[in-house]
């Protein structure tokens, strides 16, 4: 044991409690994206805010401003009435367009019925309205992906792979639903709109590219992902750190996907 | 194969002590691991730059084989590598976490009262001094941490370098076995 090194820790972590959960520092960096992200989508003119687990809005004289982030277990969608005491959400709108819900840490639900986290995702808002009216595990891609990884050693070959393979799992092309019990054939269930970019599509491409998939690293990716990644349509983007130019170009990726899509 | 170097073990055992075991875990696995080649920035900003293009991907068909083996951190450098890796760590994990705090906060700040005739409406209760507060939430129960708890953090993170730098300089000193 090291005294002087423990009294110093034991200060660090007796102040911010999160550090001392097993995945504290991983949720505090998918924090730090999201709200990046947010930062930009308002920054390049849209509206944004905070959203409890109940629906209702974070405003600024409220009482109760906690962001919640959950811990434990993946999961999925809390339904609105179990209260306002689980994951909160960020919000954004163009205008008078629809709504998206940017979601940290949900569980998606693939063709093989098997669930995959996505760390950071974003739905159509209705996705959200609809789920929270029962709470429940959406099936389906999240419209933009995000893996986030803050721990010290590069991104390997597997990292990229598997979350490639979890991608494919939650495609739901137009095909797949002939064996599926949805009434429409959408990209996501339920609640997706009734709109061409909603609706399911006939190739994995065509997914690929309407949809925006990125790993989000601290450290950097070791040699031989970037073909991978680039094949599948997944942008690497390393050294994502505060106020680095990284983040700056991660954010910019995401406005501008927003900006043509949202 | 990589070799642990029994002095970090004393880390080890301080961060586990400390309640920071998932730093332990990382500790060790970094070691196991080794240096890795890094995929150059050069060929990921190819990569970003071709994603975002409406271009078909090309099936290559020639697999390119990676032949670089990772290298294992050398005994007499993982005492250093682990104090910087600790400290490093921490650090990040607190700046991401206060310009995270300031962005929820400013985003409160700039929301209009209703965004929309369905919103459902919110018992407002005045103009507050009070700031968003991360919540972790899970089974144990809840974490929370506000600005102040992270400004308090970082504020001793000097306390931390110094002795994280007076453990490397003993342990340098330390026979290795």
């Amino acid at each position: 044991m090291i005294p002087a090194v423990q009294t110093a820790l034991n200060t660090i972590v007796g102040r911010v409690t999160t550090l001392d959960h097993a995945s504290g520092a991983g949720r505090i960096f998918e924090l730090f994206v999201m709200t990046s992200l947010a930062r930009g989508l308002r920054d390049a003119g849209f509206s944004v805010w905070l959203q409890r687990s109940d629906g209702t809005i974070i405003h600024p004289g409220d009482a109760d401003r906690r962001f919640i982030q959950r811990g434990g277990a993946p999961t999925g969608v809390s339904a609105a009435s179990a209260g306002p005491s689980n994951a909160t959400v960020i919000g954004f709108r163009w205008g008078r367009r629809r709504k998206w819900e940017i979601w940290n840490g949900i569980q998606f639900a693939g063709r093989s019925a098997a669930t995959h986290e996505i760390d950071i995702s974003i739905v159509p808002g209705s996705v959200g309205t609809e789920i929270r009216k029962a709470g429940g595990i959406p099936v389906g891609r999240p419209r933009v992906a995000i893996e986030c990884k803050d721990v010290g050693t590069s991104g390997s070959v597997d990292e990229m792979r598997a979350f490639i393979a979890r991608l494919y799992d939650v495609t739901l092309l137009h095909a797949h639903h002939r064996h599926m019990h949805f009434p429409d054939a959408r990209a996501l269930h339920p609640g997706s709109p009734n709109e061409p970019k909603h609706r399911a599509i006939v190739t994995y491409w065509q997914e690929n590219r309407r949809t925006k998939n990125i790993i989000a690293r601290r450290t950097g990716f070791t040699a031989g992902t970037a073909p991978l990644g680039e094949y599948h349509r997944v942008e690497p983007h390393r050294d994502i750190s505060v106020g680095s130019s990284t983040v700056d170009e991660l954010v910019s990726s995401v406005v501008n996907w927003a900006g043509r899509n949202a | 194969m990589a070799i642990l170097d029994p002095r970090v073990l004393e880390l080890i055992e301080t961060l586990v002590a400390a309640r920071l075991d998932w730093l332990a875990f990382e500790l060790i696995e970094g070691i196991r691991l080794g240096r890795l080649p890094d995929e150059p920035e050069e060929a990921l900003a190819a990569a970003r730059q071709s994603v975002r293009s409406n271009a078909q991907p090309k099936a290559r068909g020639e697999p390119h084989v990676l032949l670089e083996e990772p290298k294992p951190i050398p005994a007499d450098e993982q005492v250093e590598w682990a104090a910087a890796y600790v400290e490093e760590r921490l650090d990040a994990a607190l700046e991401q976490l206060q310009a995270s705090l300031e962005t929820l906060d400013f985003i409160v700040e700039a929301t209009i009262e209703r965004q929309d005739p369905q919103d459902v409406p919110t018992q407002a209760s005045g103009k507050t001094d009070q700031d968003v507060t991360l919540v972790l939430l899970d089974l144990e129960g809840e974490r929370k941490s506000s600005r102040d708890d992270v400004a308090g953090a970082r504020d001793n993170f000097s306390t931390l370098h110094a002795a994280l730098a007076e453990w490397t300089t003993r342990a340098r000193g330390q026979a290795t076995t």
